[in-house]
């Protein structure tokens, strides 16, 4: 997820406004550009949110092994992996928006509010109590 | 009634000129009867065909198509002032069950395209709809979240893409009648 900051985090004595946050399946633990989070400075406020930042992504995953990517800014899924297949898909072609699925509307439109809920209400709320999220 | 299939079906208002289009199949004949209409007269396969009174309820039927929610949703994301508005089937494939198309509307220069799903039987359309993989495209869509508005658009507007799937069925029936096949 990337996120842009007001005030710098500090990456190898670097400030940082752009960020880019990541887990990875099977560690519990929350990178900031590809460093662990709690070795950054302030690395203990991060680590403290870790847990409860966990709990409100596997709210949004899917059955089986997903991996969803989210719009920047609206927090809508452009696209879905299930098991390393496609089952959502959102191009931009130029002007032109295409989307390919094997869902349904009403699944597609679930999701996305699901998403969409959870990281409007909880995990950007919660990254904002330690200034990872402006 | 013989069997027929739907070819394509295009009904377009053109600076306020009323256009219609179709194509039809008639499997045991091995015949394709088209349809023009140019907003005057009204050809099948190059000859004129005098509807005398049902050209009116034919006419009251496409511009009805023309009006329908998912046109007026694209006209907001056009801010120029109308010149075009257009429905159309397309890509049709016919089974034994029924006929699948995709659903094709624009207004001006903005379009809005989905499918394939059942539209023939018509009856069906409401409930399968949002519960079928379409492919949707468009380019109203500003970003993702207005792509996701449009998405919304179409599942509200299943009630009315029915009532115009009939509206098309019925229009059909008209002219398959009248050239008595």
């Amino acid at each position: 997820m990337a996120t842009k900051v007001e005030e710098p985090i500090y990456i190898g004595g670097v400030p940082t406004h752009n960020l880019y946050l990541e887990i990875y399946p099977h560690q519990q633990y929350l990178y900031i550009n590809g460093v662990r989070a709690k070795e950054l400075p302030g690395g203990a406020h991060y680590q403290m949110i870790e847990p409860q930042l966990f709990v409100y992504l596997d709210e949004i995953c899917l059955k089986g092994n997903a991996e969803i990517f989210v719009d920047d800014e609206s927090y809508q899924p452009f696209l879905i992996r299930v098991n390393g297949e496609i089952i959502l898909l959102i191009e931009n072609f130029g002007t032109t928006f295409q989307m390919d699925t094997e869902l349904g509307l009403d699944d597609v439109r679930n999701i996305s509010n699901r998403i969409e809920r959870a990281f409007t209400y909880k995990i950007t709320p919660l990254l904002k109590e330690v200034g990872l999220y402006d | 009634m013989i069997r027929w299939e739907l070819g394509e079906f295009k009904v377009e208002k053109d600076n306020n000129v009323l256009n219609f289009e179709t194509r039809i199949m008639i499997p045991e004949m091995y015949r394709l009867i088209t349809f023009i209409y140019d907003g005057q007269r009204l050809m099948v396969d190059g000859s004129e065909l005098e509807l005398g009174h049902s050209i009116y309820e034919i006419e009251s039927r496409l511009e009805s198509l023309l009006e329908t929610s998912l046109i007026k949703v694209l006209s907001k994301y056009s801010k120029i002032g109308e010149y075009l508005r257009a429905f159309g089937l397309f890509g049709t494939v016919s089974y034994p069950d029924g006929t699948t198309a995709n659903l094709h509307y624009t207004y001006n220069d903005k379009f809005l395209d989905f499918g394939s799903f059942l539209v023939n039987p018509p009856d069906r359309v409401r409930q399968e709809l949002c519960k079928v993989p379409l492919t949707v495209r468009t380019n109203a869509a500003s970003n993702i979240k207005s792509f996701y508005e449009l998405l919304t658009e179409i599942c509200r507007s299943a009630v009315r893409i029915d009532i115009d799937l009939h509206s098309v069925n019925e229009i059909l029936r008209i002219l398959l009648q009248r050239i008595k096949v």
